[in-house]
């Protein structure tokens, strides 16, 4: 369904020197840089599958949607999106796909999302019986009754993003990009996105290319993942794989009800087969083996006297960190 | 549904909700809308007092009083204001929500400008004809076959600058100083389109610059027609719709040319 193949986007970019002086300079001498945004990738997704798209900020992976989109001519490589070239821009082109930014929106400000809606089934085409079933879908999914007659500027961000949902697939596109559609929403929210964009997927067989920074939106939704760093492909492969590989630990932070001694909590985490990462009364920040986790905080809810405590993986960041730093490059990809 | 119904429904609903966030606005297009009237009144003044009892390249004061309230309808119903947008819209990268949608962004403008202009023109154009019942000098000379050729020169000027001010927003993507250079285009047509005193007034070479450039037909010509300078003139009527057409024509290739070349270099801003 998508296809890449040595796919390169160079930016000139302008290279402005701070100052006063050096801005007068620059009228008459223009310094240029090159960037590789995006720097020879390769990969393919299947129909039906939705895919993890993974990397640090700048690492090139919205650059690489927007090629993916057309919205980009690439420098060099080749693009196939459902039979289609992207930067050609043809209307049987768009009408397949949608990209949602988190950060952007396609909704109109001042009026309801209910126009921008109707403005789509204009634009798109969809027959007045096909628009009405899938606003009902819609609206039943994603709780929508009491939010898509009221002016967008109105609306919180979580409502927003959902009615950026229903503008991005109401033409039902077979293919969908979806740019941090999470961020910035609170965890109930977080999840009912995601179950919408499952059932989405299931419901359509939707080939889906997902970038996010939360974690559980990746481990939820995708079998797979494609980590960028830098313009380049670092890693193409199982999700549970990259997660093992390159962290191995978990971290758990609790909150203590009494002051108890330095050594007393050292020699419990040691004993769970832990490490205290740090301890400022009452935060005690103690890291452990993935597999041994249960074990560690159970052996710590026993013997100290714990108020509140939470295991979390560690950031999506600092995987990728990991997995970059670990000279990953090589041995993972495909 | 058969292509064209398509096509025009796109408009009809871009039309409503045009018109609903222009509603949710009003006052601010108001205040807009007054706010451009303000230099044609500033030259009618001046005008007017140095005209005194006599004339000056052809216009009495009365003549001064109509040439200069057609100006400011003409003027107000066929500029465009695309390029500001247009240039925010590529440097932010928001431009690719419209991109990304099977109908030519130039759509969005193109109806934009309809919904303005029609507002403008339900407001202008009665209180034109009620303020003419009291000023003999604002009531129009013409028969209504030449108001008809009127409002055909006020649709292909208002096409003309809307083409021109859309190729200015185009070039911010090349450059971040599309407005800048729009704003010194600007400046020109406002001396050599008549908007700031009749071409008559300029020296001959000025005004013959004028009527070969795109300038004397977006203001002047239909400003002329309509205050029925060119009655006596059916040669000069056709060389206006022919310069009018010529330079349309001409002015739609090149925003062909303009539009292929910068999407080429569009850089999607922003995440």
């Amino acid at each position: 369904m998508i296809h890449v193949e040595g796919l390169t986007k160079i930016y000139r970019v302008h290279v402005r020197q701070p100052g006063f002086v050096a801005s007068l300079r620059s009228l008459f001498h223009r310094e240029y840089r090159e960037v590789a945004a995006v720097d020879g990738i390769n990969f393919d997704i299947p129909e039906g599958q939705i895919v993890g798209f993974l990397g640090p900020n700048g690492a090139g992976k919205t650059t690489t949607m927007k090629l993916l989109t057309g919205l980009l001519h690439p420098t060099s490589g080749r693009i196939e999106v459902g039979g289609f070239v992207p930067f050609r821009q043809q209307n049987a082109f768009k009408k397949r796909v949608s990209l949602v930014m988190g950060q952007k929106s396609q909704l109109i400000w001042d009026i309801p999302a209910s126009e921008t809606f109707l403005i789509h089934k204009e634009i798109y085409e969809i027959p007045a019986a096909s628009f009405k079933e899938r606003i009902d879908y819609f609206t039943e999914m994603l709780d929508l009754s009491l939010i898509i007659d009221k002016p967008v500027r109105q609306l919180s961000l979580g409502e927003r993003m959902k009615c950026e949902l229903v503008a991005a697939l109401l033409h039902r596109p077979d293919i969908v990009f979806l740019d941090e559609p999470t961020i910035g929403l609170d965890v109930n929210m977080q999840e009912a996105l995601r179950r919408f964009i499952q059932s989405y997927n299931r419901d359509y067989k939707a080939t889906i290319l997902l970038t996010s920074h939360y974690m559980a939106d990746v481990s939820a939704l995708c079998e797979r993942v494609l980590v960028i760093n830098d313009g380049k492909l670092i890693y193409d492969g199982a999700i549970s794989k990259l997660i093992d590989r390159f962290s191995p630990m978990k971290r758990i932070t609790l909150v203590l009800g009494a002051k108890i001694d330095t050594s007393v909590v050292e020699a419990a985490v040691r004993n769970g087969g832990g490490r205290v990462v740090a301890y400022d009364y009452p935060q005690l920040e103690v890291e452990g083996p993935r597999e041994e986790v249960t074990g560690l905080s159970a052996k710590l809810l026993t013997e100290l006297p714990v108020i509140d405590l939470t295991i979390e993986d560690p950031s999506l960041e600092s995987v990728i960190g990991l997995a970059y730093s670990e000279g990953a490059a090589g041995e993972s990809r495909r | 549904m058969s292509g064209a119904a398509a096509f025009w429904r796109k408009y009809g609903v871009l039309f409503k909700s045009d018109w609903a966030i222009m509603m949710a606005y009003r006052s601010e297009t108001l205040i807009w809308m007054v706010g451009a009237f303000v230099q044609p009144l500033v030259s009618l003044a001046v005008w007017v007092s140095l005209s005194g009892e006599g004339s000056i390249a052809g216009y009495t004061a009365s003549d001064y009083v109509l040439y200069f309230t057609a100006v400011l309808v003409v003027d107000r119903l066929t500029r465009a204001w695309d390029v500001y947008e247009l240039d925010r819209d590529i440097r932010e990268g928001t431009f690719s929500a419209k991109l990304l949608r099977p109908f030519h962004p130039i759509h969005w403008s193109i109806n934009g400008n309809i919904v303005y202009k029609t507002f403008f023109a339900m407001l202008m154009i009665p209180s034109w004809l009620l303020l003419a019942m009291f000023f003999p000098a604002m009531r129009i000379p013409v028969d209504m076959g030449t108001i008809g050729l009127v409002i055909l020169a006020i649709a292909l000027s208002s096409a003309i600058r809307f083409v021109i001010g859309y190729q200015f927003g185009l070039l911010a993507f090349w450059s971040n100083r599309a407005t800048a250079m729009y704003a010194l285009y600007e400046g020109i047509h406002m001396f050599l389109s008549g908007r700031i005193a009749p071409l008559s007034m300029f020296p001959d070479w000025v005004a013959d610059a004028a009527r070969v450039l795109p300038f004397y037909f977006t203001v002047a010509f239909p400003v002329d027609l309509l205050t029925g300078r060119l009655a006596d003139e059916p040669e000069t009527v056709w060389i206006g719709f022919a310069g009018q057409a010529g330079w349309l024509l001409l002015l739609a290739l090149s925003l062909r040319f303009i539009w292929r070349n910068g999407l080429k270099r569009y850089g999607a801003a922003g995440g």
